[in-house]
């Protein structure tokens, strides 16, 4: 793993059936063995954990349903479709009718695909014909040096680029379908006329759209209910007919299988035969013109027809558009995150992010910790210089370490969080571990200046004894150091044994005693993390309003107003790694 | 810190303003047009004839060294800042109307009208012909040859012919139009001191 000791991942959809469609859908059998899977330890070794742990600046948190919200669980919508190359807002209706390619000036360089720029061409006075005004337009690429001067292609006017390629393309098309079959006359070849009626692609694609259409239409016709004789004659309508009446359980069963629907096999129907006169064409092509005329498949791949051989044929590439996404929580369909509608903002109009909402857990080794003061982790004294850092990668087996776990509270009401471990770490690496403040409170996010003017008064509860007094003693049931809105708890951990604990104190399994690899020797806690805190409802808020103007002022809030939030999670600390034997 | 230091105040201090680099050795035997622009802080150094040509300009920071062989940079080369030409073997010839972008080092023959792009580098011993690119952070092993005409460019410097320059002579036209008029506007900004290089 890349990642470098000590971590913190928070886990999201623990569970597969945790998106409400999928609740609905069970069973009651595996309702019952989901509700098991949520009381059991979050195993950070499964497969299935890959998928579910996250870093917490990846999360998104949805305030209704009071849960953490990674990818696998909210659904994205498209708010904008814009033209990266302009920064110019298309209409979605646009985008449907048109494509999802910029309709303005905006075209990609189809040898390297970076932007064109429209360019003046001076004729030379003596070249240009006087009534051509002496100019005309480019498109080059300032890049790779491409320009539509390769092609044959100028324009006359540096605006309305997409109509007049549009125009010049057609005008194109139609002077090699001459050429062909002025070609097609001199060869001797049987198939003249087969070769005189060769359409052009986008004929071919209308074609074929067509006959695609009509072969669906027969196969399920508009409207079954209909009181046309005719239409309950034909294969089809009989079948959906019988779907109609046939119990759910058959009824799946045959929409599954699609009728078969015959393919096109006449150039009327969108068929492209092989010609052997294009073929003879192409390959005198390449043998005239090399190996550099011929095109790349990323080059091909960035064409409307990828068939496109040669670099003489590439023609540029209108610009893609791109998207900006809404993320709406799978659940509770809330919005989590919507960007500003304007291209130009990079900010966003709502934003819920877990990082503002839940706790965040950071875990340190103790003795690697010299600095007075967590907020500040560069140290200046001079001891944090002259004392050995802590080595998370080499962990002794069997010899306990204390590490200390901070928790920050972005929230600005205090929370009162209960955390829990399992004793044992889950997989083969059995490590111990033992929290010794499992609840305790953490100040709210309060103002920064407020513990900065009261320093004294903040730091008042500690449970350690004071540094200087020979090795640190933390005491069980205290917390180790508190601040602001951060709280430090000590952790106790006892490694275990990679390949099976010592003979004596636990008896080996044939398990263990299989080749451990790299990642079996990875100390992971997984940490249960439960916390509550109580809110002011917004309905209250209007109540003392209410009450204020009435003259009553009243200092508290009422009790109906002041409610309870439980928020609960998993998170895996990883903590080190143990050494070999 | 509050301690005094004694030795600093026993040095002379510099007069403001005066430029920091300072002629260790004796400059190269050069020949410089009295038209072309070399900056303070250019540098020229080696012991091999340089020559620098009319309309030259030669940024700040832009090094030309002679150690190894002699430079010979025709009439309107461009040197951007930090670019490097290094004289070898029996010498280094930069055609006319080249440009060096910025922190390319040319170790090479370049020919006319090409541009070498940022960050490139030109082995020992190659040849680049005439109007060709070189894309930015292009590298061409020793004793390359790039013909005339010829961009290079993308990751695995891919070439391909310039055409559009090669068969329009009204494009090679405008882009000599472009470049002039870049080296008119260069030629008022660049803090000129090449009397410093004069011998």
């Amino acid at each position: 793993m890349a990642q470098q000791f000590p971590y913190t991942y928070y886990a999201c959809c623990i569970n597969a059936s945790s998106s409400a469609s999928l609740v609905q859908k069970r069973s009651s059998h595996t309702t019952t063995a989901d509700e098991e899977d949520e009381d059991r330890t979050f195993d950070p070794r499964s497969p299935r954990a890959n998928y579910s742990l996250y870093p917490l600046e990846h999360l998104l948190y949805c305030d209704d349903c009071q849960q953490i919200r990674c990818p696998r669980c909210y659904t994205e919508e498209i708010v904008a479709w814009y033209c990266p190359s302009c920064l110019f807002d298309v209409p979605n209706t646009q985008v449907r009718t048109e494509g999802n390619r910029c309709q303005r000036n905006c075209y990609n360089c189809p040898i390297c695909t970076s932007p064109l720029q429209v360019n003046p061409l001076e004729h030379s006075s003596h070249l240009a014909p006087e009534s051509s005004n002496g100019a005309s337009y480019f498109l080059g690429c300032p890049y790779c040096n491409w320009s539509s001067l390769d092609i044959g292609v100028e324009f006359a006017k540096h605006t309305g680029i997409t109509a007049q390629l549009a125009k010049l393309k057609t005008a194109r098309q139609s002077q090699a379908k001459k050429e062909r079959e002025e070609r097609a006359e001199n060869t001797d070849s049987n198939d003249n006329n087969a070769l005189n009626e060769r359409p052009t692609r986008d004929d071919l694609f209308s074609n074929l759209k067509s006959f695609y259409k009509d072969a669906l239409s027969s196969a399920n016709p508009v409207n079954p209910l209909s009181f046309d004789p005719t239409l309950y004659n034909s294969p089809p309508s009989v079948t959906r007919l019988m779907n109609l009446y046939a119990p759910p359980s058959v009824k799946r069963a045959k929409a599954a299988k699609p009728t078969p629907m015959r393919e096109a096999h006449s150039t009327s129907e969108g068929l492209l035969p092989l010609s052997p006169v294009d073929e003879d064409m192409s390959i005198a092509r390449m043998a005239q013109a090399g190996w550099d005329s011929l095109s790349s498949t990323a080059q091909r791949s960035q064409q409307q027809h990828p068939t496109t051989k040669f670099v003489q044929d590439l023609w540029p590439a209108q610009t893609r558009l791109l998207t900006r996404r809404a993320k709406r929580c799978a659940t509770c369909r809330h919005i989590l995150t919507k960007p500003d509608s304007k291209i130009s903002s990079t900010r966003y109009r709502i934003r819920i992010l877990a990082l503002d909402k839940v706790p965040r857990l950071s875990i340190r080794a103790l003795s690697a910790l010299h600095t007075p003061h967590p907020s500040f982790p560069i140290s200046v004294s001079s001891t944090a210089a002259t004392a050995p850092r802590f080595e998370y990668e080499n962990l002794r087996p069997g010899v306990m370490v204390q590490f200390l776990l901070t928790l920050h509270n972005p929230l600005f009401e205090p929370i009162r969080v209960t955390l829990g471990t399992p004793a044992v770490t889950p997989g083969k690496l059995a490590s111990r571990v033992t929290v010794l403040c499992p609840q305790f409170e953490v100040g709210a996010n309060t103002d920064v200046w407020d513990e900065a003017l009261n320093s004294s008064t903040t730091l008042s509860s500690k449970g350690k004894m004071q540094p200087g007094d020979g090795p640190v003693q933390a005491e069980a049931g205290k917390v180790w150091e508190r601040g602001r809105n951060w709280t430090s708890v000590v952790v106790e951990i006892v490694p275990g044994f990679p390949g099976g604990a010592p003979t004596g104190i636990v008896p080996r399994t044939a398990e263990e005693e299989e080749e451990l690899d790299e990642e079996d020797t990875v100390v992971e806690v997984p940490v249960f993390v439960r916390f509550e805190y109580e809110y002011e409802h917004p309905d209250a808020a209007v109540f003392e309003k209410m009450r204020e103007e009435e003259g009553a002022r009243v200092k508290e809030v009422p009790e109906m107003g002041r409610q309870t939030r439980e928020v609960a999670f998993w998170t895996v600390l990883g903590v080190g790694r143990v050494a070999g034997r | 810190m509050a301690t005094p230091q004694p030795t600093a105040s026993l040095r002379p201090t510099p007069p403001k303003r005066a430029s920091t680099v300072k002629p260790i050795l004796p400059p190269p035997p050069s020949t410089i047009h009295p038209t072309a622009v070399i900056a303070s802080h250019a540098v020229l150094s080696g012991t091999h004839p340089i020559t620098i040509g009319a309309h030259c300009i030669i940024h700040p920071y832009a090094r030309i060294v002679s150690a190894e062989g002699p430079v010979e940079l025709q009439e309107g080369v461009v040197v951007w800042e930090h670019g490097i030409i290094e004289g070898r073997g029996e010498g280094v010839r930069i055609g006319r109307g080249v440009i060096v972008e910025s922190g390319a080092r040319i170790e090479g023959e370049v020919g006319e009208g090409s541009l070498v792009g940022q960050g490139s580098i030109i082995g020992v011993g190659s040849v680049v012909g005439k109007h060709c690119k070189l894309a930015p952070r292009t590298i061409l092993e020793p004793q390359t040859r790039i013909p005339d005409f010829t961009v290079v460019y993308g990751a695995n410097n891919a070439r391909r012919v310039d055409t559009t320059v090669r068969d329009k002579a009204e494009t090679m036209t405008a882009r000599e139009k472009g470049q002039q008029r870049q080296m008119d506007a260069l030629r008022k900004l660049v803090p000129g001191n090449t009397a410093k290089w004069m011998t």
